[in-house]
C-alpha cells in the first residue's frame, strides 16, 4: 500500500523558544488506523498541525498523496486532510449545529444543495441528526464533540485526524465513537488519532507511531506496545493485558498478549493444554 | 437565563415576529436614533408608550420585557440623585450640610428624567427587537444590511464564547474554594486581591489562546475570512408598511419638537 502522509526530518519551533518538533521523520499508509502515540508534550498538537497545512514546514517536509505541503498546497491540503481538535468549544463555534457542520463545505465553495446533503449525510453519521438545529452550547461534551466529527466528516476528507478524541468521554461515548471511526475507516478514509492511551492503541491500531520531545522513537504494528523499554522510555505504560502476562512468566508461551482478546486466545490454549512450542 | 436571548419569545404568528429581520431592524435602529435625541417629556412618554404597545401586539409577555429593561431602573435613580444637583436653574429646594448648601434644579430634574426615558426607551426597542427576532434571523439581517463581517462576527463568537468563558471561570472558582480561599469581603485583604488578580490574568491568557485554537480550527476548515451568502429575499410591501410605520412614529415626534415650541 502506498503512503498517503510523509512526514521527513520536520524541525518546528514556536516564537517563544519552545522546540516542539526537532526532527520527526514518519509515514502514515494509506487506508490504515494509525495511532500517534506519545506523552504530553512529545509534539504530538503540533505535528497534527503540520499535516492540514496550519502550520508549514520551518525546516523539512510533509507530503499528503505525494504531493509537498507549502503556501501554494495549504488550500488544497485543508480539503484532503480534516482535522479535529481536542476541545470542541474550540471548534464548534457557530450559533446553531447545522451552520458549523456547514462551515467546512461553504468554505470549500460548494453549492447549496451539495452543502445539504453533505450537512445531512455528516450529521447522519455521527447520529446527531436530529440535532440540526440546535445550539452548540446546549450540547453535552460528548454531543459536542460528534458535532465536530461531523463538520470535518462533510469536506469528505481522505484523511481524518483526530486530537485525543476518547478524552473525557464516558464508556458508551467511546464506543460509539469508535463505532464511527471503524466506519469511516471500512470506507477507505485513513483515520489517525492522536492520545497517549495505550490500550486503546492495542485494541484498535493497525499501524503506531511513537513519538518523543519531537523526535520519532519507533514505527511499526502494535506489537511495539509490548516492547517495555520502548513504552518506558516514551513515558508510557504497557497496555493492562501485557501487564498482567509479564508479572506471570509462565502464562506467556508465544506472543505477550496486548488486548483482552489475545489474552482469552491464550488462556483458552493454555487450558486446553495445547500449548504452541 | 441567557437562554432567552436566542429563542424568539414572541408568539409565532405575531406582527413583528413575521416581519422581514432586515425592515424591522432598521426601523428599529432608526427608532432608536431618533427616540434619543428628543428632549421633550410628553412625547418621550409617547414614545415608550408605543414600543411597549408593539411588544403587547406581538403578544409578548409584559414581564419578559420588564426583566430586560429592569436594569435601566437604577441607572435612572443615579441620574436623579446627580444631575439636579449640577444643573444650573431655578432652586426648587437646597440641602445644607454646615458650611455646604447645594441647590436642587427643576432643570436638573428634568434633564435626569429625560436621559433616564431616552435609555428606557431605547432598551425597550432593542428588547422588542431580540423578542421578536431568533439571534440567528437577526445576524444574517445584519449582514444582509452589510454591515461589516467583523462587526457580526464579533457579536457571534461573543455570544457563543461567553459561556464557555463563564464556565471556565466556575470551574476556577471552585478549584480554588477547594483548596480553601475564601474570598475576602475587604479590598485590604492583599492575598485575596493577589488572588484575583492572578485568576484574571490567568482567565485573560486562557481566553487569547483558545482564541488562537479556534482560529486554527477554522483555518483547518477552509476558512479564508469569507462573508457568507447574502440573503436575496425580495422585500415584502406589508413589511415595508410596518417598518416605514415604526419609523414615521418617531420621525415626526421629533419633528413636531423641533417644530415646535417647546
Amino acid at each position: 500500500m502506498t503512503n498517503i502522509i510523509e512526514v521527513e526530518d520536520l524541525f518546528y519551533t514556536y516564537r517563544d523558544g519552545t522546540r516542539a518538533l526537532d526532527g520527526v521523520t514518519l509515514s502514515v499508509r494509506e487506508g490504515a488506523r494509525t495511532v500517534l502515540l506519545g506523552p504530553n508534550g512529545a509534539g504530538k498538537s503540533t505535528l497534527l498541525l503540520h499535516l492540514n497545512g496550519i502550520f508549514l514546514a520551518q525546516k523539512g517536509t510533509v507530503r499528503v498523496a505525494g504531493r509537498k505541503i507549502d503556501q501554494k498546497s495549504e488550500k488544497w491540503v485543508r480539503t484532503v486532510v480534516g482535522l479535529v481538535f481536542q476541545d470542541p468549544d474550540d471548534q464548534v463555534f457557530s450559533s446553531t449545529v447545522w451552520d458549523d457542520v456547514a462551515f467546512g463545505p461553504k468554505n470549500m465553495g460548494l453549492s447549496g444543495a451539495e452543502i445539504e446533503r453533505r450537512v445531512a449525510a455528516a450529521l447522519e453519521a455521527v447520529k446527531m441528526g436530529d440535532y440540526r438545529d440546535r445550539a452548540p452550547y446546549r450540547l453535552s461534551y460528548g454531543e459536542k464533540r460528534r458535532v465536530a466529527i461531523a463538520g470535518v466528516l462533510a469536506m469528505s476528507p481522505r484523511v481524518i485526524v483526530l486530537d485525543e478524541p476518547l478524552a473525557c468521554l464516558d464508556p458508551q461515548g467511546r464506543d460509539g465513537l469508535l463505532e464511527v471511526l471503524n466506519r469511516l475507516n471500512e470506507g477507505g478514509t485513513t483515520v489517525i488519532v492522536a492520545t497517549h492511551d495505550v490500550d486503546f492503541a492495542a485494541q484498535w491500531a493497525d499501524q503506531v507511531l511513537v513519538i518523543k520531545d519531537g523526535k520519532t522513537l519507533a514505527r511499526g504494528d502494535t506489537s511495539l506496545l509490548a516492547d517495555e523499554r520502548l513504552i518506558r522510555e516514551a513515558r508510557l505504560n504497557l497496555p493492562v493485558i501485557t501487564r498482567l502476562f509479564k508479572k506471570i512468566p509462565g502464562l506467556v508461551t508465544g506472543k505477550t498478549p496486548l488486548t483482552v482478546d489475545d489474552a482469552v486466545v491464550e488462556m483458552n490454549r493454555l487450558l486446553s493444554g495445547s500449548k504452541a512450542e | 437565563m441567557f437562554h432567552s436571548i436566542f429563542s424568539p419569545v414572541a408568539a409565532r404568528s405575531s406582527l413583528l415576529r413575521n416581519m422581514d429581520p432586515r425592515v424591522k431592524a432598521v426601523s428599529i435602529f432608526a427608532f432608536v436614533a431618533l427616540a434619543s435625541t428628543m428632549n421633550f417629556l410628553p412625547f418621550l412618554v409617547g414614545a415608550g408608550a408605543f414600543v411597549w404597545s408593539l411588544a403587547g401586539f406581538s403578544r409578548i409577555p409584559a414581564t419578559y420585557l420588564l426583566k430586560r429593561v429592569l436594569w435601566t431602573v437604577p441607572f435612572g435613580f443615579f441620574l436623579i440623585a446627580i444631575f439636579p444637583f449640577f444643573t444650573p436653574g431655578v432652586p426648587l429646594f437646597e440641602l445644607n450640610a454646615g458650611f455646604v448648601s447645594l441647590a436642587v434644579t427643576g432643570e436638573g430634574m428634568e434633564r435626569a428624567l429625560v436621559f433616564f426615558l431616552r435609555v428606557f426607551t431605547a432598551v425597550s426597542a432593542l428588547a422588542l427587537l431580540t423578542a421578536t427576532t431568533g439571534f440567528r434571523e437577526l445576524m444574517n439581517a445584519l449582514r444582509d444590511l452589510r454591515l461589516p463581517h467583523i462587526l457580526t462576527g464579533l457579536i457571534e463568537f461573543t455570544v457563543r464564547y461567553v459561556f464557555v468563558l463563564a464556565e471556565e471561570l466556575q470551574r476556577m472558582k471552585t478549584a480554588r474554594r477547594a483548596r480553601s480561599f475564601e474570598q475576602g469581603g475587604s479590598l485590604l485583604d492583599r492575598h485575596a486581591l493577589k488572588t484575583l488578580g492572578c485568576l484574571t490574568g490567568v482567565l485573560f491568557m486562557r481566553s487569547y489562546e483558545r482564541g488562537e485554537r479556534v482560529f486554527y480550527a477554522m483555518l483547518a476548515r477552509g476558512y479564508a475570512g469569507g462573508t457568507g451568502e447574502l440573503n436575496r429575499r425580495a422585500l415584502c410591501t406589508k413589511d415595508v408598511c410596518i417598518g416605514a410605520g415604526i419609523f414615521l412614529f418617531a420621525l415626526s415626534l421629533r419633528l413636531i419638537e423641533m417644530g415646535g415650541s417647546f
